[in-house]
């Protein structure tokens, strides 16, 4: 039995923000330049009509029309958002993969809804393979659908020094994908590896709720403190692991690229030097949708290969390696070789 | 592959504790009354719906992992295993979904032992008299298994939505959205029980299982519905089925499975699980015997 990917959806709203714009909202001067510490120029945002599920649907219906099944043909649906607003509430029942489910009529679907901050779509592709491999179920679609940018307005509001906590929150970017994983791979294509931890120990410093100050969803982070070298040497140590227990390296699996959670590109390379002074290795080519896309939370791996496919710059039978970095903190490797995927223009 | 449970743990509602007060209580008393040290785990998921402070990030699953001590840093506090958690909600069936999950996990990854929590507490971690949830919280630690345990689920939900919904709505709750929550609507418990009887039904008749060496646990707050499903499949409820308390949402299961291994019960158990949707789970818990 081996596992793949077996189709993508991606579902990007029509609205686009800058960066510039929106810090120029700010009451506050900013003696940086966060377009130039993060890469990112503008993102995605959904209009006022949109919400998780409605943005849900869409990704799970162009998941569906590049797949080989239909929607009744779906053992499993994981939703996997971390907002989870449907019209102006933020439901916790039902859960958004029953709402997808009855939507898109996959009644004899097993549904649950994930929680995982960041490594959201990851932690979902990592329980999904479990399900399949144990033969538990024989295919299913993991899913996300986050509408962030309402994060960005309250920190807008709410930010009135260059030290607030809600920085990073004027980074975010809307959007869903979905992504469809089955047994019935065909020659090279594979996921080869799924192995996430959860390293408590920062698990305070990034911490998302409603906001007392102002009315919306704000989300503070210990910016400096979370992204310490402390919290970026875990990730090098684990990789050496996790391949060292399947006799092979990080070099070894020459992979072709690695796609890493869309923070910035700074963080990025900050992120490299770190794993270069670890292992005293050089990462494979980093892809990014920073500059259009911003941080799209759960959904950042999936929005990168997905417009990396359209783009033609992953291809059949490259490896790739998708690195989530999550509140938590939440990271891991996840090893996959690409088949034959159908995207849409 | 199974999975069987080696401890449970709960804490008692109490609804002027928040949520992660309970679930570290519970996960504790779960752990210490094991062999099984605090750097063993290699899976952890968090079943709840109604958390403090109505947090959406980080899981709440890591922020236990955190009061528990569970894998800080590897680097600097070595551990046996390297800890995975995060948060599954599927309403009250959720912690017989998280389970399967852990089962399948398990049996595929190369892990041992897997801590489950279960609970919900209004997210002022206050009494709220409109909030119709206990707050509580019940803890299961598992163990990979070669016979006895949990190994077969079945999950069926009806076509359309019914049942409660719970939600905060930023217009109505404004400022005080952190610490405020709606719950609403509830199920027929006549179609509840149908529909239960039906998918029940389906799957004593796929696992071949015998209802008269079989006991019945239904984890629901309703002793009246309890009643009626097990009439209607004319088996036997096993003592740890009975709840006089309010409703304890997602931790009815765990606080059932507490009482049934405190009542060293060897038979096998036939576990059923009625939520909102209408969605219904069930799963044999095959004993010592």
């Amino acid at each position: 039995m081996t596992i793949r990917f077996e189709s993508l959806g991606l579902y990007l709203p029509e609205r686009m923000e800058s960066t510039k714009v929106i810090v120029s909202r700010l009451k506050i001067e900013t003696p940086f330049d966060l377009s130039k510490i993060t890469g990112i120029q503008r993102r995605h945002v959904a209009e006022d009509h949109e919400d998780t599920l409605s943005m849900a649907l869409e990704a799970a219906r162009d998941c569906l029309q590049n797949s080989r099944y239909s929607a009744n043909d779906l053992d499993c649906i994981i939703s996997c958002s971390i907002s989870r607003r449907v019209g102006s509430r933020y439901h916790f029942e039902p859960t958004i993969s029953l709402w997808v489910k009855n939507e898109i009529g996959a009644h004899q679907a097993l549904n649950f809804d994930l929680s995982n901050a960041c490594a959201g779509m990851l932690t979902g592709v990592h329980v999904l393979e479990s399900l399949i491999k144990s033969g538990t179920i024989r295919n299913g679609m993991v899913l996300s659908a986050e509408r962030n940018y309402p994060g960005s307005e309250t920190a807008e509001k709410e930010i009135d020094s260059i030290m607030h906590e809600q920085f990073a929150s004027l980074t975010v970017g809307d959007a869903a994908t979905a992504v469809i994983l089955d047994d019935l791979a065909e020659g090279a294509e594979a996921l080869h590896m799924v192995e996430m931890t959860s390293c408590s120990e920062p698990a305070q410093l990034c911490l998302g709720m409603p906001s007392t100050e102002s009315v919306g969803i704000a989300l503070y982070t210990k910016n400096i403190k979370l992204h310490a070298a402390s919290n970026l040497m875990i990730w090098p140590n684990m990789a050496k692991r996790v391949f060292a227990a399947q006799d092979s390296s990080l070099t070894e699996e020459q992979f072709d690229f690695l796609i890493p959670h869309q923070i910035g590109t700074k963080f990025s390379k900050k992120s490299a030097e770190v794993v270069k002074s670890i292992l005293g290795i050089d990462l494979p080519p980093m892809l990014h949708c920073l500059e259009d896309c911003g941080n799209t939370s759960s959904t950042s791996h999936f929005v990168v290969l997905y417009q990396a496919l359209q783009q033609g710059v992953v291809k059949p039978g490259m490896k790739l390696l998708l690195v989530p970095a999550a509140s938590g903190i939440v990271t891991g490797c996840t090893s996959v070789t690409i088949g034959n995927l159908k995207v849409s223009a | 592959m199974t999975i069987q449970i080696l401890q449970t743990g709960v804490s008692q509602p109490d609804n002027t504790k928040g949520y992660i007060e309970h679930a570290t209580v519970a996960a504790t008393a779960c752990l210490e009354n094991s062999n099984v040290g605090t750097d063993e785990i290699d899976l952890l998921i968090n079943v709840g719906n109604y958390r403090d402070d109505n947090m959406c990030e980080p899981s709440i699953a890591v922020l236990i992992q955190h009061a528990l001590g569970i894998n800080l840093n590897p680097l600097t506090h070595p551990v046996k295993a390297h800890t995975f958690s995060f948060d599954l909600m599927n309403g009250a069936c959720g912690l017989l979904n998280a389970l399967q999950v852990a089962n399948a996990i398990l049996s595929t990854k190369d892990g041992r032992y897997a801590l489950l929590v279960s609970g919900d507490a209004h997210p002022s971690g206050q009494e709220h008299s409109d909030f119709p949830i206990q707050h509580a919280s019940a803890a299961i630690l598992l163990e990979r298994s070669k016979t006895n345990g949990f190994s077969t689920f079945s999950f069926k939900t009806t076509d359309s939505f019914e049942g409660r919904t719970g939600f905060l709505d930023l217009d109505v709750h404004g400022l005080e959205s952190r610490h405020s929550i709606i719950t609403e609507g509830c199920i027929d418990e006549g179609r509840a029980s149908e529909f239960a009887h039906n998918v029940v039904s389906a799957y004593i008749t796929q696992q071949e299982i015998n209802p008269d060496t079989t006991e019945l646990l239904i984890a629901h707050p309703d002793e009246s519905f309890q009643n009626t499903l097990a009439s209607k499949l004319q088996m036997n409820q096993c003592s740890a089925s009975a709840s006089t308390m309010r409703d304890l949402h997602t931790a009815n299961l765990g606080f059932a499975l507490d009482r049934l291994q405190n009542m060293g019960t060897t038979k096998d158990v036939l576990c059923v699980v009625v939520g909102s949707g209408i969605t219904v789970g069930c799963t044999l818990y095959r004993g010592e015997s």
